[in-house]
């Protein structure tokens, strides 16, 4: 059998429940409905790290954010780790790119060659990169395996309306539209004017079901670009032999505890979408909700379809092949997400437990029968036992990974100033001494 | 006991003193949700054209007059984004035009739109043309697409040609590539976003109101599109001049809340979305049919 296509379509900011196959109510999306009824769901699955540029890294290089340097968003990637584009030319991929790459420190066309570049708004570039992708695909020739990853912007153009006077964002009009206007989530905090994200402690419930209702427009927008995609590929003539995997980078916040963007470890910023579409080779109509899954496992997927060897050091990244061919492996027994955004942290996601782990404290939520984190079990004495594995299974994950102190020089570069700022922070340092310290612990 | 009493007392009266506050929205943040008033939007235009309100001191309104069925209407297509100086929040470029132009053929109503923006030092071309069914509302009936990239020389990327074409009948809609098809099904009359325009305010009804399916760029279906009237608003543009505009608000899936704005002869001068608007820069007869 001749090596698979990859099609690999993402997509920024999409909240794991908004998607109307997965029971929401407030959008749309009849082309990501096809995806869930054609393909498998693996409900369970979590970011590496809730920022773009982190997110993404570890999708192309199989690694953790404090593995692969990109600890937030402009931090370089480590240059000599190989990334998918380049690990799959090595066996014989044409590997092409479209629309947003944000892979900070890593040129884009060293490891793939480029249709479109998409824009930083979603409303300008994704029809151009949905035109870009089904171009090439109609233009294509040659016998040649392809690996095509698409990467289209939305939903995240909710950022703007959430910024400095609400953007372009017309909230003003919310009156006029009241009755379409999104609830409240259930675990909404109505005391964030006083104790919520500094950005939104002057906004109305009014200003919140409006930015709910313009979030839910541009998963609709975003939608359609997919399945024009999809559409392409199932419809044309690399039908039969062609896996298509789609996710999103990580969530938003979307009111949920009243919140909005992204960084922080709760299940709205955390959690995403992935779906795996392949008929044939694939169940159709699957939710897998047993085993957990990560960012770090779309490189190791897409290697073992590639027949490509792992790529080196990805120490944690699982194929979901095995999976998706319905065979009985032993699997993972817990997740991990981090974050150097804000205050550091680190999230554990077991079967049914969630403990978010600060310096200086611990959240731990039942995340089976308490899926909107409403209540802290870390006080109860009830679920000692649980922290107490939790922090083992922590310990455990700091050894299985190459914790990396920071690039040579640090010190200088952080020292360059930018526009009256420093280059770079130092954000190496602090996790290398906490991860120090928590590895000292056992 | 005493103190319990004189503690209810003074609960209450502070009560009765909020609750006056807020009537008379001088607590305003509690008032806020109270009168419906936007707390992070402190905008002072209209939001209607808070998406294009840098450009609008740049902006003349056409005030050609054009009769009959054959007008071509040029667009610029204006960018919101934000400020790239610490001075503005805000500011609008134009990083293309559409170009749409209408005529009649034995046949019907045809289109011939030419869009070009560009994007990231990109530029994006999409060229086409659609007929008309002959219903009141010339809703789409055939249509070729055709879209391309271009690289800065001028020369046609290579591999970004995309050629569909598309027919509406009884609300099936079929797009073909040459390799590939997609379908949808639409519920209602279907109209691109070129078109919309012309019906405004022609085809609303009583209400002035339109419901309609929209065929993004004759690609995308975008279900379930009411236009509504939104009143009158006063709009001032270059020179420091004020119009009125009748507004028009389109909401609906797959789109952010779409403003029309249009002078008392019918022209719409501003069509408002969330980054990317419409501004009328020429309005001419049409050679077309």
């Amino acid at each position: 059998m001749p090596k698979p296509n990859v099609v690999f379509v993402h997509v920024d900011q999409l909240h794991h429940r908004a998607i109307s196959a997965y029971g929401c109510d407030d959008v749309r999306t009849p082309h990501i409905d096809r995806l869930v009824r054609d393909g498998y769901s693996f409900t369970e699955s979590y970011c590496a790290m809730p920022q773009c540029c982190p997110a993404r890294a570890s999708w192309f290089t199989g690694r953790m954010s404090k593995e692969h340097g990109v600890v937030v968003n402009s931090y370089p990637l480590r240059p000599e780790l190989p990334d998918l584009g380049q690990w799959l030319r090595n066996v014989g991929y044409e590997t092409v790119y479209t629309g947003k790459w944000h892979v900070s420190g890593r040129d884009v066309t060293k490891s793939f060659r480029v249709l479109h570049r998409g824009h930083g708004h979603g409303e300008l570039g994704d029809s151009a990169v949905a035109r870009s992708a089904v171009a090439y695909l109609k233009n294509r020739r040659g016998r040649q395996p392809f690996f095509l990853s698409i990467g289209f912007l939305n939903p995240h153009d909710c950022c703007f309306p959430a910024g400095q006077d609400g953007g372009p964002g017309k909230f003003a009009f919310a009156p006029k539209i009241k009755d379409r206007l999104p609830d409240l989530p259930a675990n909404f905090d109505h005391n964030y004017k006083t104790d919520g994200m500094r950005q939104v402690r002057n906004w109305s419930l009014l200003d919140w079901r409006y930015y709910r209702y313009s979030y839910y427009r541009m998963v609709e927008m975003v939608d359609a670009q997919i399945g024009r995609v999809y559409d392409a590929v199932r419809n044309g003539p690399h039908a039969g032999n062609t896996v298509f995997i789609f996710t999103g980078d990580h969530g938003d916040g979307l009111a949920y505890h009243a919140k909005v963007s992204k960084g922080y470890l709760e299940e709205e910023a955390g959690r995403v979408p992935a779906i795996v579409v392949w008929p044939g080779h694939v169940p159709q109509g699957r939710h897998d909700t047993r085993h957990l899954v990560s960012g770090v496992d779309i490189a190791a997927t897409i290697c073992d379809y590639a027949g490509a060897p792992s790529l080196p050091n990805a120490t944690l990244a699982r194929s979901w092949r095995p999976l998706l061919e319905g065979k009985d492996v032993p699997w993972r027994d817990y997740v991990v997400c981090e974050t150097s955004i804000g205050t550091l942290s680190i999230c554990l996601r077991d079967r049914r437990f969630k403990s978010i782990v600060y310096p200086d404290r611990t959240k731990l939520y039942d995340i089976e029968n308490d899926p909107l984190e409403t209540k802290d079990l870390a006080d109860d004495r009830q679920w000692a036992e649980v922290r107490r594995r939790h922090r083992r299974q922590l310990r455990e994950y700091l050894s299985q990974i190459e914790i990396y102190p920071g690039p040579p020089g640090i010190t200088q570069r952080v020292a360059q100033k930018r526009r009256g700022r420093a280059a770079l922070r130092d954000l190496y340092t602090p996790y290398v001494k906490w991860y120090e310290q928590l590895k000292a612990e056992g | 006991m005493a103190e319990t009493a004189m503690d209810r007392r003074q609960f209450l009266h502070c009560g009765l003193m909020a609750t006056s506050l807020v009537a008379a929205g001088r607590l305003p943040l509690l008032g806020q949700d109270r009168r419906e008033v936007s707390g992070i939007d402190s905008s002072a235009a209209p939001y209607a054209v808070k998406p294009v309100r840098d450009h609008l001191p740049r902006f003349s309104p056409s005030e050609a007059a054009v009769q009959g069925l054959r007008q071509t209407h040029r667009y610029d297509i204006v960018h919101w984004h934000w400020g790239r100086t610490p001075r503005t929040t805000h500011e609008n470029t134009v990083i293309g035009q559409v170009t749409i132009d209408r005529g009649r053929t034995a046949a019907g109503v045809v289109y011939e739109v030419t869009q070009r923006t560009k994007i990231g030092g990109a530029e994006s071309v999409i060229e086409a043309r659609i007929a008309c069914h002959t219903d009141r509302w010339h809703s789409v009936r055939t249509w070729r697409v055709k879209s391309f990239g271009l690289a800065p020389d001028g020369r046609t990327h290579r591999d970004s040609q995309l050629v569909e074409e598309g027919r509406c009948e009884d609300g099936h809609i079929r797009v073909e590539g040459d390799r590939y098809h997609y379908d949808h099904r639409a519920q209602h009359p279907v109209l691109t976003q070129w078109q919309i325009p012309d019906a405004l305010p022609l085809k609303s009804d009583e209400r002035g109101e339109m419901v309609f399916d929209l065929l993004e760029d004759a690609s995308l279906l975008r279900a379930d599109q009411r236009v509504r009237p939104d009143g009158k608003i006063p709009v001032t543009v270059a020179g420091s001049r004020t119009v009125t505009l009748n507004t028009y608000a389109q909401t609906g899936r797959g789109i952010l809340p779409t403003h029309y704005l249009v002078d008392t002869d019918n022209r719409v001068q501003l069509v408002t979305r969330g980054f990317l608007s419409w501004a009328l820069q020429d309005r001419r007869e049409s050679a077309l049919g």
